[in-house]
């Protein structure tokens, strides 16, 4: 009896394990499937003497409807690096500010952020897209990285408050009476050994500026500045004769490349750092 | 405290130095364009125009009798319960099992929460073709199993559509909940399972009297969080079905896209769009307030 429950949770474990990787799976097989055999044998995978990887290589130029992919990929990964080293970077200086210097106004401050946080995307999304306008940034790296530091900020200096507050002070009381100045002291002191906190807030950070859509929807109307997801929606619906998904299936394999990437290489810290996210609603 | 006050003296402007960017940030892009969208809201602009048109609360009357925003919000509130409700269960369901610690699940526990990393976007968009009622997975799979009758086009049909959004929903996010929860099943102390198991109860019995009222401020959190998080649905919808067919898939972020941007062709309204912003800020703002009241993010520890 006691046999039988047991093989019943293993059995229910697998088939939630197949539901989550077979869709995954899926898209990496039909992405090297001629478009034919993906409408006429939707299950099988491509024979042996049927493989197009140049699926891959046709997306990837824009030798298919001028969609580029590989340009998708590099405006995300510079839009998503340069977003997070900034992000990090402040974030970590003003919760530094909050957690050790005792003034009325850091403290209004820390409640200022810490209702930011409630404020969603769609509160600001309308005017964000003007001031980038104005500012003449439409279409341009910085005219994402802006608003996404902004909005990736209210948490981030949070976390990084928490940080600090639970970070001893010892190191800094010492350093400070061999007369380091306050700059150097958090510069070269008080960062380097915070890595925990920028792991945190990267790995938090990074998903979020790789998957944004609803700004950059707005922002990027021209191809060559188009992100990943952003531009992966042009493989959708286009009225033509016959449509291609071949090349759908390749460009969304191509952008799942890099997350899968990025999980094997940090999934402990991401599992681990889910607890502190599942603060960020 | 004492050496805090003693530092006070002799850093001068420093720590103002130190919030200066993230405060430039907070006022110039975020704070200014929460005024501006409640300022536009009692207003009419077609976003070209150099003058924007005071009309009062004439946008608010203008909603409150819009079928499509009834709809919307309709759809809005199906979508979070129903995506809560199923990402929660699934989750608690994976996460108990998981807690047995059955052989090889850590391995499990990673599988599920990729999904959760996925770009949802791109998700969307795989889960359109798994619906196309000529080449999806499942109508092929049903046509094949001599199912043929329940072939369906799941995206097509004003009766399905929002159903098959959800279920893409679901099957993403499961994995997020399962990790909450299972961090939650793993603060339980054994000696109370050990107690009830010397008892004789069931496992059934267990879960029913003793896990889920020791889980039940980790539930509670999880449930609050999946509510507010699918509350701001907007990729999903917008890659799926634009809100149709029809309007009947339309949610608050959609519809406000669909007025403004041009996304449906002119003319283009900003003024409406950010009285639909303005109402969903109303929603989810104490919403999520109330929400870090709960989980006490000050007292956070790392």
């Amino acid at each position: 009896m006691k046999n039988v429950g047991k093989y019943m949770l293993h059995a229910a474990a697998i088939f939630w394990a197949f539901t989550q990787i077979y869709p995954i799976f899926f898209l990496f097989m039909s992405s090297l499937k001629d478009n034919r055999s993906i409408i006429v044998n939707v299950f099988s995978p491509p024979g042996l003497l049927n493989i197009h990887p140049e699926n891959y290589a046709i997306v990837w130029s824009g030798e298919y409807q001028r969609i580029t992919v590989g340009r998708y990929l590099l405006n995300s990964a510079i839009v998503t690096s340069v977003s997070t080293v900034i992000s990090v970077m402040i974030a970590m200086m003003a919760g530094y500010a909050l957690a050790r210097y005792y003034k009325r106004f850091f403290s209004i401050l820390s409640d200022v952020f810490l209702a930011l946080i409630a404020i969603p995307v769609h509160a600001v999304v309308i005017p964000l897209f003007f001031i980038i306008n104005n500012l003449g940034l439409l279409n341009t790296y910085p005219g994402l990285i802006l608003p996404y530091v902004s909005l990736a900020l209210p948490f981030s200096i949070l976390i990084a408050k928490a940080f600090f507050r639970s970070f001893p002070k010892e190191v800094e009381e010492a350093a400070r009476i061999d007369g380091a100045s306050e700059w150097s002291l958090l510069m070269r002191i008080v960062f380097p050994i915070s890595r925990p906190l920028l792991a945190v807030l990267a790995i938090i950070n990074f998903p979020f500026f790789w998957n944004e859509l609803m700004f950059s929807i707005v922002a990027v109307t021209s191809n060559d500045m188009k992100t990943l997801p952003v531009g992966i929606l042009a493989f959708r619906g286009r009225p033509e004769a016959e449509p291609r998904w071949d090349m759908m299936f390749a460009g969304m394999a191509i952008s799942t490349i890099p997350l899968i990437i990025f999980y094997v290489l940090f999934q402990r810290q991401i599992i681990r750092g889910i607890s502190v996210g599942a603060v960020k609603a | 405290m004492r050496s805090s006050r003693r530092r006070k003296s002799t850093t001068g402007v420093f720590p103002y130095l130190l919030v200066l960017p993230s405060l430039l940030f907070i006022l110039g892009l975020t704070l200014y364009p929460i005024g501006f969208t409640l300022f536009l809201s009692f207003h009419q602009w077609n976003g070209l125009s150099p003058t924007m048109k005071f009309i009062g609360i004439g946008n608010f009357g203008r909603l409150f009798s819009d079928p499509v925003f009834w709809v919307a919000l309709k759809n809005n509130v199906l979508f979070s319960t129903l995506v809560t409700f199923g990402t929660v269960i699934i989750g608690l369901g994976l996460a108990l099992i998981l807690d047995k610690q059955i052989r090889g699940w850590r391995i499990y526990r990673n599988v599920y929460y990729f999904p959760v990393l996925l770009t949802n976007a791109v998700v969307a968009l795989l889960w359109t073709r798994f619906y196309d009622p000529y080449i999806g997975l499942f109508n092929v799979f049903l046509k094949s199993t001599g199912l043929d009758q329940y072939a369906h086009p799941w995206l097509g049909d004003p009766n399905t559509a929002m159903l098959a959004v959800i279920v893409k929903e679901v099957w993403q996010y499961a994995g997020f909940p399962m990790i909450i929860l299972l961090a939650g099943l793993a603060s339980i102390p054994d000696p109370y399972l050990e107690a009830a198991q010397l008892d004789g109860a069931t496992y059934l019995k267990t879960v029913r009297w003793i896990i889920l009222p020791l889980l039940k401020n980790v539930l509670a959190i999880t449930i609050a969080l999946q509510m507010i998080f699918s509350f701001k649905v907007f990729d999903t919808v917008w890659a799926m079905t634009f809100g149709g067919p029809g309007n009947t898939t339309q949610v608050l972020a959609t519809y406000m896209y669909t007025v403004s941007f041009g996304f449906s062709g002119p003319p283009m309204e900003f003024g409406y769009a950010s009285c639909i912003a303005t109402v969903m800020l109303i929603i989810i703002f104490p919403a999520t307030l109330i929400y870090l009241r709960l989980v006490k993010l000050g007292e956070m520890r790392l």
